[in-house]
């Protein structure tokens, strides 16, 4: 038997929703409002428990306040949302994603996930996106559902999944949402439905599938250049997105022989060096290091695999401004190269074998949780963050089928904030429109600002939104 | 559409300012119609309940109170278990006074955390009141505290007391400052020798505490000497550098 707490206190009623319906809204738990606290023989032989992925592994002893991992996929439709509607849709579709129907929960060597037969409900959007979730505690979901006028945002726990991941289920939801609402379509193309059974390889941890145990370590970088500004408080995540025709956007890439992402990783790259060298003699002094940009690739692309957890790593292009100062096609040419190369099985097999190598350590292995804990930031440090100036991500060109497509504005990816970057982006494009979005943990739009004037300069109109 | 005329980006009708470079955007005269400015995000800027910071007062007051608490479980099972093995209270005397000494050095500095003279005499006052209680529940007589409990607390006061003077009085503040303690350190040493050897024909005889007063002597003068040689003359690291042609 299930049994619900009610604390009047906690919930409020929202009153943003046009479409009539009130909702009501736990403003402590985020996203889930069933606790069960007595389980029936029938609900316990249901609960299931996963390993988490490598990446995961990472993920869940850094998130926090100023770390929260949390990466968001918004859908705009054409008509307001009906929250109702919406709920009923995520109550079926999470049907078909029990990987992603989970809490997680502290073992004693690691954190593992379990089913959470709790419902993940709709909550209403904030002013900045990507805060907090409190994932260690109960009951908690490791996503949460939001809405806000025509938009439907999911913001995923990276530890449950990468961008790949959690399109697939944005993708599901909004299809499941619109056929409640009454669209038809015969085609579902790669859209996952409520009612099929998903395959025992969506479950697995696929890093562990293609690790090569005899492939040599790889080194690791050293320290990279940071934006030299002042963090905001906890909490606050600016965003402001560019909105270009993905047309023109192409067409100066392919005029320039190089890919679209390899020319706003350019961009990028040029903007922070010009940051670099404004800086005063004393203080460049103090922050003279490489700058790099961390570039998630989907490595589905090259083992196959269907899992719906983590399954990317990253590719780090970057330039020396010690060196001197580039200019914007040497730039581009050093991309270029760099990513011909280093986006290359080989490679990544050894990537995956340096932080799948720590996992399975016997000291590592043996080690109690909470020590883990203590040293997971360390290591996440040492890694990741301080490797990198920025990060780059772009999730591609997003497709339903057309039936759906007609009722669908934009998708949009906004990345995960990170107090050490302090900038980061995101971008995904959508029929005509590439939608590239910067969350910044900072005041100054410097760079923002520097990056989109280039864009201008390029010849490509922008247009600009924010929070 | 209207678009910001430094950084050339478009942004949407009704927006007062750019969002990248903050220069007001120009309204278009030949617009009749003023639209409100379609929200992307709402208002709300947290939807998390902030945590309540508490203030050092408070702070302090609840780390009072989770000492209290903690000391009282033990002083409980001690009384407790005396009792009912002795049927009355016999050696749970020790551990009942050394828990209330802890009680009170903890109390004096989280109540008096500002007055530094306050928490000094208060520690001062439970410690010797404290040892007067520890030599007299041992044979229900005073009989080593005034010779020996009493002396060192003073000497320690005396030097602590004379070491914060010293330090206050100095203008630089550096490396004479750990000599001062090193020098206290020597004293101390070589007084408790003489407290605790104190023969009876009053003969002064020293052994350890030299091999403790001669290094922290030599220590302290060398790094007396390094301060009031060096700290004054600011070109020295300029000076150094010179001489080694870096």
């Amino acid at each position: 038997m299930t049994s619900f707490i009610f604390n009047p206190n906690k919930w409020i009623i929202s009153k943003e929703f046009k479409s009539g319906s009130l909702v009501l809204i736990d403003t402590t738990a985020n996203n889930s409002i069933e606790h069960p606290i007595a389980l029936t023989q029938e609900e316990r032989s249901k609960i299931r428990s996963y390993r988490m992925d490598n990446a995961a592994i990472l993920f869940s002893f850094v998130c926090g306040e100023r770390i929260p991992c949390l990466f968001r996929l918004t859908a705009t439709l054409l008509e307001p949302i009906n929250v109702n509607l919406l709920q009923k849709a995520l109550n079926r579709i999470i049907e078909r994603f029990p990987y992603y129907r989970v809490n997680q929960r502290p073992g004693l060597f690691w954190f593992y996930w379990e089913t959470n037969l709790g419902n993940p409900k709709v909550i209403a959007d904030s002013k900045y996106p990507n805060q907090e979730l409190p994932v260690r505690k109960k009951g908690i979901f490791p996503f949460r559902v939001r809405a806000f006028q025509n938009r439907i945002a999911v913001e995923f726990y990276h530890a449950l999944t990468d961008g790949t991941g959690g399109l697939t289920f944005l993708k599901a939801l909004v299809a499941e949402y619109l056929t409640l609402k009454g669209i038809q379509t015969d085609d579902w193309e790669d859209i996952f439905r409520f009612g099929q059974t998903p395959h025992e390889e969506e479950y697995e941890d696929a890093y562990k599938r293609y690790y090569i145990p005899m492939y040599p370590k790889m080194k690791l970088a050293n320290v990279a250049f940071k934006l030299p500004y002042k963090l905001e408080k906890t909490g606050i995540f600016h965003i402001i997105t560019g909105i270009m025709d993905v047309k023109e956007v192409l067409a100066k890439s392919k005029e320039l022989n190089v890919t679209l992402s390899e020319f706003l990783i350019s961009i990028y790259l040029e903007s922070l060096q010009e940051i670099f060298h404004e800086l005063p003699e004393k203080q460049q002094k103090k922050v003279a290091h490489p700058i790099r940009l961390q570039v998630p690739v989907n490595l589905r692309r090259f083992y196959p695999s269907q899992t719906m957890r983590n399954f990317s790593l990253f590719v780090t292009p970057g330039i020396d401004p010690r060196l001197g100062y580039f200019s914007f096609e040497e730039i581009l040419k050093t991309v270029y190269h760099y990513m011909r190369v280093e986006v290359n099985d080989r490679y990544i097999s050894q990537n995956i074998k340096r932080n799948v190598r720590g996992e399975l350590n016997p000291l590592m292995r043996a080690t109690p949780l909470f020590i883990k804990r203590i040293g997971g930031k360390a290591v996440y440090s040492r890694m990741g963050e301080r490797l990198y100036s920025g990060s780059f991500t772009n999730l591609g060109r997003v497709t339903v089928p057309e039936a759906f497509s007609n009722e669908i504005e934009s998708f949009q990816f906004i990345p995960t904030s990170s107090a050490s970057n302090k900038s980061t982006c995101a971008v995904a494009s959508f029929k005509d429109k590439l939608y590239m979005n910067f969350g910044r943990v900072v005041k100054e739009t410097i760079l923002q600002r520097k990056f989109f004037r280039k864009l201008k300069k390029q010849g490509i109109s922008v247009k600009i939104e924010t929070n | 559409m209207p678009y910001c005329s430094r950084c050339g980006v478009e942004v949407d009708f009704g927006v007062e300012e750019c969002p990248l470079c903050f220069l007001p955007i120009q309204e278009d005269p030949d617009r009749p119609v003023k639209e409100p400015v379609k929200k992307k995000y709402p208002d709300e800027p947290v939807e998390q309940p902030t945590k309540r910071i508490l203030s050092p007062k408070e702070k302090r007051i609840r780390a009072l109170e989770i000492i209290s608490v903690s000391l009282m479980i033990p002083l409980l099972i001690v009384t407790f278990t005396d009792l009912i093995i002795t049927e009355t209270i016999s050696w749970a005397r020790f551990p009942m006074t050394t828990l209330v000494l802890v009680w009170l050095l903890c109390t004096f500095p989280l109540i008096f955390a500002k007055r530094p003279v306050i928490v000094t005499i208060g520690i001062t006052i439970s410690l010797i009141g404290f040892l007067v209680l520890v030599d007299y529940f041992d044979n229900w007589n005073i009989d080593w505290f005034h010779i020996l409990a009493l002396p060192i607390i003073a000497l320690v006061l005396f030097l602590s007391v004379g070491v914060v003077i010293a330090s206050f009085m100095v203008k630089q503040k550096g490396m004479n400052i750990a000599a001062f303690i090193l020098f206290a350190v020597g004293i101390l040493n070589l007084v408790l020798d003489l407290i605790i050897r104190s023969p009876p024909e009053n003969k002064v005889n020293l052994t350890w505490s030299l091999f403790v007063l001669v290094p922290t002597f030599i220590v302290g003068g060398f790094l007396m000497y390094m301060h009031y040689r060096f700290t004054k003359d600011t070109d020295f690291k300029t000076k150094i550098k010179a001489k080694l042609q870096m």
